[in-house]
């Protein structure tokens, strides 16, 4: 451990500077060449030695991606906004409100229940996968988008975020409003959801996260190429268009981009719900 | 739901009171029940559809020999796991998996622990550097596994251009059998080191700065600090990293189906989810993806029991 009393010296502060860049180096060198790439020409991607940048950035590369034949990529990255939208405001209201009855309202069998939230939490994607695509064949959702939705707005985990917190919220704002005689519906929009700012944005950004990333529950339902999410647009047109790598490259980073941004913006509530999570 | 599973720590679980309080049901209490289940009725009914009864029938198909064609389902017993155990594909692609978690959770872990420890010390810059090491976690896995597919070309991508700098000849990355899995968990680690570093570092801000204080007066080095005080200290950011891990790695998917579309070199990157997607969703044998599900749900449900049960003993929670 570095001590944390005294400053570090001179020739330690080099070493650790040098380390700490060549490593960031090594973490942020492969979006370079992403982005690098997907402004290059054709020519550009395949000669040695490696052009670092291109002579002139091909910006329309960005624009032909989504006019290509056979593949829809205008309507995918649709899809996956849609998709994406849906899945964050749907998770987050039904979080909302399930977190608000198991934090303050009593009723019968509600440890119970909340033990089997917890429980839940554990049991991972692959166990449900076949069931629910038979499920998905049944309500004949395949092949559609709201199997992309519908099953993917209740969340055990969201729930529980939201129940630990609401349960912090002091109780006099509540006893009050209730006196007032203000519904609980209303109590719980305009007193907990205002002050629940921060946990939302939290708990937004990483639905938005997995929901914009999913890949494998997509590639099992979906197979229309006008209904796929961008995930499974990126193998077709890798399948379809490897001879044309700035192609691949600028439909990389259409897919990569957003999320990236998004963290950037939000930084503090990536890194603050992460430290949340398990650590107590 | 999420595709990824997260822990939650024991102390969450609520204590049932030892005596039941006598309710006594006034309008107003009834009242508040009734508006109890009706704001978790969403939520509950979505995850018993989604949820509880998959649970359930995933269990009961893996003992039967569904496959696409819903009528004539039969009970088989045991059939598909004994099928599946005995399956040189699922052999490989288990043996596979093993080797993937035998690289990965040390690549991901190690550094990620080097990095925090740097990232605490009194440097200025943090912030900048966590950005950078936290930015292939956000990335989406199919477009950092694509693009790392082009990272590892083998006449002009970059990575064989810097090994030639340093006079080492060029690597078959993702043509040789040898290196396929090797590719993979570099891609899965380079994307999970940000996300472990994150949780080591809520962990030393956890460390009470007297600790430190305590060993300076006493004269101890600051390796003797790092192996005294910081480490043992971290046990539970580090259990928690290492269980997390190793879920998220038993599951590994994503990376070297990108990497492989069609298929890696002799089928030396075949994971244990992957045979399972090829078997339940190229060749519909939907019951004995069910059965090597289930298999792989025993594993991780042992690996979480164990740490419920460790992180009650030996974690040093103060």
């Amino acid at each position: 451990m570095i001590s944390r009393i005294k400053p570090l010296g001179i020739g330690t502060q080099v070493v650790v500077y040098a380390l700490l860049l060549i490593i960031a180096l090594g973490m942020v060198y492969p979006f370079y060449y992403l982005v690098s790439t997907a402004l290059k020409t054709t020519q550009e991607t395949s000669t040695l030695p490696v052009v670092w940048w291109p002579a002139s950035a091909q910006w329309h590369n960005f624009v032909d991606v989504m006019n290509l034949p056979n593949l829809p990529w205008f309507q995918m990255l649709v899809n996956s906004v849609f998709v994406t939208v849906c899945v964050t405001v749907g998770q987050i209201v039904t979080s909302i409100m399930g977190g608000y009855a198991f934090a303050r309202l009593r009723f019968p069998g509600r440890e119970a229940l909340f033990v089997g939230y917890l429980g839940s939490i554990m049991i991972p994607f692959v166990v449900l996968m076949v069931p629910m695509y038979q499920l998905m064949k049944n309500l004949q959702w395949i092949d559609k988008l709201e199997s992309l939705i519908i099953p993917w707005i209740f969340s055990a985990y969201g729930t529980f975020l939201f129940r630990q917190f609401f349960k912090t919220i002091p109780n006099d704002l509540e006893e009050a409003a209730l006196l007032d005689g203000a519904s609980r519906w209303t109590i719980l929009w305009r007193i907990f959801v205002p002050l629940s700012g921060p946990i939302i944005a939290t708990q937004a950004t990483f639905t938005f996260l997995y929901a914009w990333n999913s890949f494998l529950w997509p590639l099992i339902i979906i197979s229309t190429p006008a209904k796929k999410v961008l995930t499974l647009g990126l193998l077709d047109l890798q399948g379809g268009y490897a001879t044309r790598l700035e192609l691949v490259m600028a439909g990389s980073t259409i897919v990569i981009l957003p999320t990236i941004l998004i963290f950037l913006l939000a930084q503090r509530y990536f890194v603050e719900g992460i430290a949340t999570t398990g650590l107590k | 739901m999420s595709e990824q599973v997260k822990t939650v720590g024991a102390a969450a679980v609520p204590r049932r009171g030892r005596t039941r309080e006598k309710v006594v049901w006034t309008p107003a209490r009834t009242r508040e029940a009734l508006v109890g289940y009706l704001f978790l009725l969403p939520n509950l009914l979505g995850l018993l559809i989604f949820l509880a009864v998959p649970l359930l029938s995933s269990l009961y198909t893996s003992f039967t020999d569904a496959n696409i064609f819903p009528t004539n389902t039969k009970i088989i017993g045991v059939t598909n796991y004994i099928n599946a155990v005995n399956d040189s594909t699922f052999q490989q692609a288990v043996s596979n998996t093993g080797a993937f978690l035998i690289g990965f959770l040390p690549l991901s872990i190690i550094p990620a622990l080097a990095l925090a420890v740097l990232l605490h010390s009194q440097i200025r810059g943090k912030t900048v550097f966590r950005v950078a090491f936290f930015l292939p976690v956000v990335a989406s896995v199919v477009g950092v596994s694509l693009l790392w597919r082009w990272l590892f070309q083998y006449d002009f991508g970059p990575v064989n251009q810097l090994l030639g700098l340093f006079g080492i000849a060029k690597i078959h990355w993702l043509e040789s059998s040898d290196w396929a899995m090797i590719s993979v968990i570099v891609v899965a680690s380079w994307q999970a080191i940000g996300y472990n570093m994150v949780l080591f570092l809520a962990g030393l801000q956890g460390i009470p700065r007297q600790l430190y204080e305590a060993a300076v007066v006493d004269g101890a080095t600051e390796w003797q600090q790092f192996r005294r005080v910081t480490l043992p200290l971290l046990t539970p950011a580090t259990f928690f990293v290492f269980i997390t891990s190793l879920i998220k790695g038993l599951q590994v998917f994503s990376e070297p189906a990108t990497m492989f579309n069609g298929g890696s070199p002799a089928n030396s990157a075949l994971t244990v989810v992957w045979e399972l997607y090829l078997e339940g969703f190229r060749y519909f044998k939907l019951g004995y993806a069910s059965a090597m599900a289930w298999l792989l749900f025993l594993v991780i449900f042992v690996v979480t029991l164990i740490q419920f049960r460790l992180s009650e003993r030996w974690v040093n929670y103060e």
